[in-house]
């Protein structure tokens, strides 16, 4: 028992190191992907009518009715302000607890109508890095010495809860017989996705013509071991970050196949890269690109114009927090040149923030 | 650079507690799952636990909405038609849809009325007599994906309110 406890206790305590600028990285990673890829997108549930309306069981059965318009969309303004203030670190610990709350709410509004998605991996990981220290550089807490210990436990407990969610997933597909040898439990779903869903895209129909029971089957046992193989491989980093590695490559299969993206996923997993050698990286570059201001308020706008094209479907996704933007056509391009404005700005303003941080906190070394 | 050395003794356990709640959730949350259905939130991913497929064959069962109007003629929409612009998945909210008008029964029919307003406007029709959900089930042969069999498995109708 004293043993386990001990592995426990390195686990947790002793098998990651990070200096503060990578946590701060990977804060500002995170929020960035978070806002411009990741935020859940729930305003469509005011279209639905109430009587449709019934959450999944857990905490948000405490809510009897579907809330107002406003409150739903406030909600994901909310959200858009927090995660802003996540990534320039303004009190970045109450914020990173807001950000998840929210998230969570408001993905519970739009898992009330018969379909739970699993996207809890990214809605928790700010609120267990709350208590990191990722606000204490390239923030305006840094700026202001609202700094706190930099501490790494929440890395291993990250791995410990995406360890247990995909041990979920194994275990459910054990108890429903995916292990059966005449089950292809993966050509069945992969042939529901293409017949039913209709997602047809990247290699779903060439897939579905591999008449390869061997190989079918083989793929269901694979995915259940590799699901439930996180629940012991959490104790070492090096195993862990085998582990995302090969989860890289399982989403990548999923998603070609099943057309599934589990995009979330992927970036959650990015909290376990070298973040201190990225941000050492980072340090160098800074001075480097600064010259560049100019042409990347330029890439963003680019960006931000083709996202707005393609109905901002596929990224950007905090401007659905504005309501009725996933109904703009080119009738309403004044909208459109606005809203890539104030995109354009925010962007802007992130950077001088950061560059203004960064002299501060020379200035403070020096001195 | 932040280590855990310095970890004061009671943060340690307090984070020795958190580690064994997030571990102890697994068996709970099956249990739950396996006696109401999957919590939210919950430390969970997708479990797929159903196997569609036996024995060669895969079966997949389709939803879609019949219409039955004033001259007796009839026509078929599919979920996606009945909820445009919803990011999620249609069978599954058409599915929804079903428990909710079996749950409310006579007491709230404003779901039975939105029903017939989504087949007025999805129809152009304002002679929509008749509402029901079919249920297709369609036996896939494995491998060369070949269409073996449709049947209708279950209609559940929709009276007009």
């Amino acid at each position: 028992m004293r043993r386990v406890i001990g592995a426990v206790d390195r686990a947790l305590f002793e098998e990651w190191r990070v200096s503060a600028h990578g946590l701060a990285a990977f804060r500002i990673f995170f929020g960035l992907s978070a806002l411009l890829f990741l935020m859940p997108n729930f305003s469509w549930v005011t279209t639905l009518p109430g009587a449709l309306f019934r959450p999944p069981l857990g905490p948000m059965r405490l809510v009897r009715s579907l809330p107002p318009d406003v409150l739903i969309h406030g909600t994901r303004i909310a959200l858009v302000l927090c995660l802003t203030a996540l990534v320039v670190g303004y009190r970045t610990r109450v914020v990173s607890y807001l950000v998840s709350a929210l998230w969570l709410f408001g993905a519970g509004l739009a898992f009330s109508f018969g379909k739970t998605d699993h996207v809890v991996l990214p809605a928790i990981l700010p609120a267990l890095f709350a208590h990191s220290g990722w606000g204490n550089e390239w923030s305006i807490d840094g700026s202001r010495k609202r700094v706190s210990v930099v501490r790494t436990w929440p890395f291993t407990l990250f791995a410990i809860c995406v360890g247990v969610s995909m041990a979920y997933a194994a275990f459910r597909k054990l108890e429903a017989g995916w292990l059966r040898t005449d089950s292809h439990a993966t050509l069945g779903h992969l042939i529901r996705n293409v017949m039913v869903h209709q997602r047809e895209d990247y290699l779903a129909t060439r897939a579905m013509r591999i008449d390869n029971r061997l190989l079918w089957e083989a793929s269901d046992w694979a995915t259940v071991a590799f699901e439930a193989s996180l629940l012991f491989a959490w104790l070492r980093r090096s195993t862990t970050r085998a582990w995302a590695c090969t989860a890289a490559f399982f989403h990548l299969f999923v998603t070609l196949t099943l057309n599934i993206p589990f995009v979330g996923n992927v970036f959650a997993y990015a909290a376990w890269l070298p973040w201190t050698s990225i941000a050492s990286r980072i340090q160098v570059w800074i001075p480097r690109i600064r010259s560049l201001r100019i042409p990347a308020v330029i890439g963003v706008l680019a960006l931000t114009v083709s996202a707005a094209r393609s109905r901002v479907s596929v990224g950007f996704r905090w401007l659905d927090a504005i309501p009725g933007v996933d109904q703009l056509d080119a009738a309403t391009f004044p909208i459109v040149v606005a809203v890539i404005i104030a995109g354009a700005t925010i962007v802007h303003w992130i950077w001088r923030m950061l560059l203004k941080a960064q002299r501060s906190q020379r200035s403070a070394s020096a001195g | 650079m932040g280590g855990g050395h310095g970890t004061a003794p009671v943060e340690r356990r307090i984070i020795r507690i958190l580690a064994a709640i997030a571990l102890l959730a697994l068996p709970l949350e099956l249990l739950i799952a396996r006696k109401a259905s999957e919590p939210y939130p919950a430390l969970a991913q997708p479990p797929f636990a159903s196997v569609p497929a036996e024995r060669g064959i895969a079966y997949v069962t389709v939803p879609d909405v019949v219409l039955r109007y004033g001259d007796g003629t009839t026509e078929a929409f599919s979920p996606d038609d009945l909820f445009p612009r919803i990011p999620q998945i249609k069978t599954a909210l058409l599915a929804h849809a079903v428990r909710r008008l079996r749950a409310l029964g006579d007491d709230d029919i404003s779901l039975r009325e939105w029903f017939y307003e989504r087949a007025t406007t999805i129809s152009g029709r304002e002679d929509v007599e008749a509402l029901e959900i079919r249920w297709t089930r369609r036996e896939i042969h494995l491998g060369t994906g070949r269409l073996i069999r449709t049947s209708v498995q279950r209609v559940h109708p929709v009276p007009r309110p």
